[in-house]
């Protein structure tokens, strides 16, 4: 069973469940007892500064699909959800933006291809529609640069298989990418203003570890590839904040910033990958089972470590990439399983990394093609056809939490002080997805038993008024309306769109109140409850 | 041999030695200044009238089908709707493999996906305009020939189907599929037209028409076999070709075919749409290639068929897509081509646009009246102005003018003075005579022409941004909006017009 998540302080099981809880239980053959969480708040005890580092920055699909207005339909949501600050994504070089294109002809219907005579080698309109696209909705491009454009690669044929098929070849010469780069930071800060491009992150390449990237050997040419494009950047403005390895699985770190330590290249923060399902040989170069639960936790801490250990031991590090999952498994990043897995891995990094990018922000993404059905597993917290998951709602309840934290014993809470002095606290019950793989395991009840909290909360009002956000199998959960429909694998009609959205809206907020200073709720197993107790 | 319009402006050429050195430089040339001027017209308000559909405005093309995802494209049908009865879209490449239609599983076996299909038909209908059905390209891995590709920048297969078998089920399950979610009486309103200009490099069967005919034949069957409602037709070539052989096969056939569509450009050359060596001028060639299609479905076995002229565009060169050459170009087509043609789409509404590819700048001379950004061209303006013509129209001689009545009893006129490209043209001056209306009526006046609603002086004086930024595009529509239209009065029931080169002018005089 779930022992493991039996909280150390739990001293008695809740005897007396609720109806609902005890309605869901019938339907499982052993049912699970549910267990308790004591926990003991002062609201005047200490605080740490706890910056909002897990929702700054989101990934979505590649730069083209900004262009889209569902796209963009679903950034303004999740902006409204979590005021997030900037947002990553593939592809601005890709040759579907057009940046680099020296002999571009033009075709006319039965007639030759010619010539188009343009007035410079870079067209930056796509991508100036794409930067508008986020700045109109107070989002800011943290530019990855990259792939290559192919009449710049080296190995035109080094094609990624990636929907679009982007270069991932080094280019042929670095004088053209020194010149492009420098066209390109040149025209933005031109466009923007060096006051606010100067806010903006720069990131070269992505996991340049992986077949992101065609250079062999791959690190050498890689930090060729880093080296000149810092520079280059800087060249234009030591104020442009540029960064790397990008890696996936946490990789290069220590490699990376002794050579740029030893070639004085220039750098302002340090990116890396992971994703929970990544493996401890891979990641961690260990022969650990580490779970889904903390792997991303131990990668963090690992890499945080190797940056204190370098020589640079004060650059900012941002995990520009993270989920529960690489792959699509609709199990995992469809289900409110995800609150849990991200409420405790908040819990696990903060100090750790200045930024954790979820990847990412919406399912108007296609690297592996077009989508067919919004519940397929993909990474974004809103589905095809803009249908709220759980993870959307998880995102919305958290960004109620404070910016100072309060220390506390369980690995199933949060508690933290809002700017006007109230008291925010996360509950979850973390519990295994119910399956794993890219087919959906149908659940046959609750994914492990309920949690029941019982929080004395000191120097609050004992009669202080408390909202609860939830999110659980129950609570804006999309997935539970498309399982009853049976889980329709083509194409939805636009009522079942319709019916799919409104299941997944957020829940309504409970509102309760302190009893003796004290307040129990019980928790499902994927669930998460935000509490805001009022003074 | 004498141009008519040479012959009507004899009289004014004999005196007019300013403006004749273009003219005979260039036989197929428009004549500059080809009237009298002042030219005198007289209109009776009681004159008997006809109907004059607004067969120009209510059917667009655009750029290609994943482009209607962006958000800029819907914005620009939202500005459209503002100046047109714009009422159905047409785009290629709705099979491309980018929408992600067609696959085949690890087996082979088909494997369909209209997801993408439905979010773009989706976003038309839900700013007001629905499909009309351009079945093209081949998907990759349906296609006879996978390395068969169009030489536009985005390499759409233009190879036959592998199998037959496999196409008409694609076709059927296309069909069946937008039946069952929009519903057939939605549906029962779009047109479904076979391909584009598959007698040129947009299709590579062999021979072309001959294998044209046999993907027709197929497609047509299967929707009709889903609902006989489906409305279908081809040609869809280019240059006006084909239309004999194609009715002259499908009546032999007993093939189902609801209208007949086809395309023809002010540039495409006169041996490509007459096969002759006559000089027509460039401006005259739409409506005369028009007419002969029109001649064809009548001399054809099935000579009741609307025509559809599925793509055209006036005259691009120069950049003259951009500039106030579109109206009174576009104004002319429609005063020659009424009556010959059910509907005549406009290629394109947009820039939105990227068969050379990402377009760098706002004004290359694109076929949209909204250029890239959002900026309204003139050609904007100027269907604005057409779009108030009235519903019944008024004979007149004169080739610079259309004379409409609306419901309400009000004269509507739009009145031009057409400068080719390159050209420099002349002042022209009409003196109406209007009977049938109070001597001294009401008129408004509405004008685009170089100082009005004309967008490339203020991008000049703006420094002609190569990115401009949004509210450098605000900035210029806010410049280039037309401001209430000018009021004045006939007198003696006269009133005089002055139109620089490439005025249009709108004017209404109330009953």
């Amino acid at each position: 069973m779930h022992l493991g998540t039996l909280h150390s302080l739990a001293f008695a099981a809740t005897l007396f469940a609720g109806p609902l809880t005890l309605s869901t239980l019938a339907q499982d053959s052993t049912p699970p007892a549910a267990t308790s969480t004591d926990l003991v708040i002062d609201a005047h005890a200490p605080t740490t500064p706890f910056p909002h580092f897990w929702e700054k920055t989101f990934g979505s699909g590649r730069a083209i699909l900004a262009l889209r207005a569902d796209y963009r339909a679903d950034l303004h949501t999740v902006k409204q959800a979590t005021d997030f600050q900037s947002i990553r994504f593939h592809g601005i070089l890709d040759d579907e933006i057009g940046v680099y294109d020296p002999a571009r002809q033009t075709k006319n219907p039965g007639l030759a291809a010619q010539a188009a005579n343009d007035a410079s080698v870079y067209n930056f309109f796509y991508l100036d529609e794409i930067y508008d696209g986020l700045l109109a909705e107070h989002v800011k491009p943290y530019v990855e640069l990259s792939f290559m454009p192919e009449k710049l690669a080296s190995k035109p044929n080094s094609q990624h298989t990636f929907t679009g098929n982007p270069n991932t070849s080094p280019p042929k010469d670095y004088a053209t990418w020194d010149a492009m780069m420098k066209a390109l930071a040149t025209h933005l800060i031109d466009r923007y203003g060096i006051d606010e491009v100067s806010t903006w992150k720069f990131e070269v390449w992505n996991e340049p570890n992986l077949d992101f990237w065609g250079g062999d050997p791959k690190q050498e040419t890689y930090f060729t590839l880093y080296d000149h494009t810092a520079r280059d950047l800087k060249s234009v403005s030591p104020r442009l904040q540029v960064g790397g390895p990008a890696t996936a699985q946490a990789a290069w770190v220590t490699p990376f910033l002794a050579h740029v330590h030893e070639v004085n290249a220039p750098i302002d923060f340090v990116s890396t990958h992971v994703y929970a399902n990544d493996t401890a040989p891979n990641v961690l170069h260990t022969n650990e089972e580490v779970p889904r639960k903390t792997m991303v936790y131990r990668a963090v801490k690992m890499v945080h470590d190797q940056i204190l250990a370098s020589p640079y031991p004060h650059l900012p590090l941002i995990f520009s990439e993270y989920n529960a999952s690489y792959a699509n498994e609709p199990n995992v990043t469809d289900t409110p399983f995800i609150g849990p897995w991200l409420a405790n891995n908040i819990r696990l990094c903060d100090g750790l990394t200045d930024s954790m990018d979820y990847w990412s922000f919406s399912d108007v993404f296609d690297e592996q093609g077009v989508v067919r059905s919004p519940f397929y597993g993909g990474f974004g917290l809103i589905a095809a056809e803009s249908i709220p998951k759980a993870a959307l709602n998880d995102f919305r309840a958290l960004h109620q939490l404070g910016d100072q934290r309060i220390a506390l014993d369980s690995d199933s809470a949060l508690a933290t002080k809002t700017t006007d002095g109230k008291l925010a606290l996360a509950l979850w019950n973390y519990a295994p997805p119910t399956g794993i793989g890219a087919d959906y395991t149908w659940p046959k009840g609750p994914a492990g038993p309920p949690k029941t909290f019982t929080v004395t909360l000191q120097h609050v009002p004992s009669n202080a008024s408390v909202e609860v956000l939830r999110v659980d199998d129950d609570h804006g959960n999309a997935v539970k309306a498309f399982d009853a429909m049976g889980r329709p694998p083509g194409d939805l009609t636009p009522a079942q769109v319709e019916q799919l959205r409104a299941a997944g809206a957020m829940a309504p907020t409970e509102h309760l109140r302190l009893h003796d200073g004290k307040l129990q709720l019980t928790v499902p197993a994927h669930g998460l409850a935000v509490v805001l107790i009022g003074r | 041999m004498i141009h008519p319009w040479l012959r009507l402006a004899l009289p004014a050429l004999l005196c007019a030695g300013s403006i004749s050195p273009s003219l005979h430089a260039q036989a197929s040339k428009r004549v500059t200044a080809p009237f009298v001027n002042p030219q005198q017209i007289t209109i009776d308000a009681n004159a008997p009238t006809t109907p004059f559909p607004h067969f120009w405005e209510q059917i667009f093309g655009s750029g290609r089908a994943i482009l209607s995802l962006r958000e800029s494209y819907r914005n620009d049908i939202r500005s459209v709707h503002k100046v047109a009865d714009f009422r159905y879209v047409r785009f290629h490449a709705i099979l491309h493999d980018e929408v992600g239609v067609y696959n085949e599983d690890e087996h082979g076996n088909p494997v369909y996906n209209f997801a993408y299909v439905d979010q773009i038909y989706d976003g038309l209908i839900a700013n007001g305009v629905r499909p009309f059905v351009e079945i093209s390209f081949m998907p990759k891995k349906l296609a006879f020939n996978p390395d068969a590709l169009h030489p536009f920048w985005y390499k759409q297969n233009v190879s036959p189907p592998k199998s037959m078998a496999r196409w008409d089920d694609l076709m059927t399950a296309f069909a069946q599929h937008l039946v069952d979610r929009y519903g057939i009486d939605e549906v029962a309103t779009w047109y479904f037209e076979v391909w584009n200009e598959p007698n040129i490099d947009f299709w590579n069967g062999i021979p072309r028409d001959l294998s044209y005919f046999e993907l027709y034949d197929h497609t047509a069957r299967d929707l009709k076999h889903v609902n006989p409602r489906l409305r279908v037709g081809g040609p869809a070539t280019a240059a006006a070709a084909w239309v004999p052989e194609f009715l002259a096969h499908t009546s032999a056939n007993h093939v189902p075919v609801d209208f007949v569509s086809t395309h023809g450009y002010a540039d495409d050359t006169v041996q490509d749409l007459f096969g002759t060596t006559e000089n027509i001028p460039r401006d005259d060639r739409v409506c005369r290639a028009v007419a002969k299609v029109r001649h064809q479905i009548d001399a054809s076995p099935t000579p009741h068929l609307p025509l559809f002229w599925t793509e055209w565009n006036v005259i691009g060169a120069n950049n003259a897509r951009d500039t106030t050459f579109v109206g009174p170009a576009l104004a002319d087509t429609i005063r020659a081509c009424d009556g010959n043609v059910t509907q005549m789409s406009f290629w394109t509404f947009d820039d939105v646009f990227e068969e050379g590819g990402p377009i760098p700048r706002p004004f290359e001379g694109h076929f949209g009246i909204i250029a890239k950004g959002g900026i309204y061209k003139p050609s904007y303006y100027h269907f604005g102005l057409l779009h108030q013509l009235g519903d019944r129209r008024i004979a007149n001689d004169a080739k610079n003018l259309i004379v409409t009545k609306a419901p309400d009893g009000s004269l509507i006129l739009a009145a031009w003075n057409l400068v080719d490209p390159g050209d420099h043209g002349a002042p022209q001056t009409l003196e109406l005579a209007l009977h049938g209306v109070p001597a001294n009526a009401h008129v408004s006046i509405q004008r685009v022409n170089d100082d009005h609603g004309n967008v490339l002086p203020k991008y000049a004086a703006m420094g002609s941004p190569v990115d401009p930024t949004p509210a450098q595009v605000l900035q210029l529509n806010q410049e280039t909006a037309l401001g209430p239209p000018a009021q004045t009065q006939l007198h003696d029931g006269k009133l005089t017009l002055e139109l620089s080169p490439n005025a249009l002018l709108l004017i209404k005089v109330q009953p």
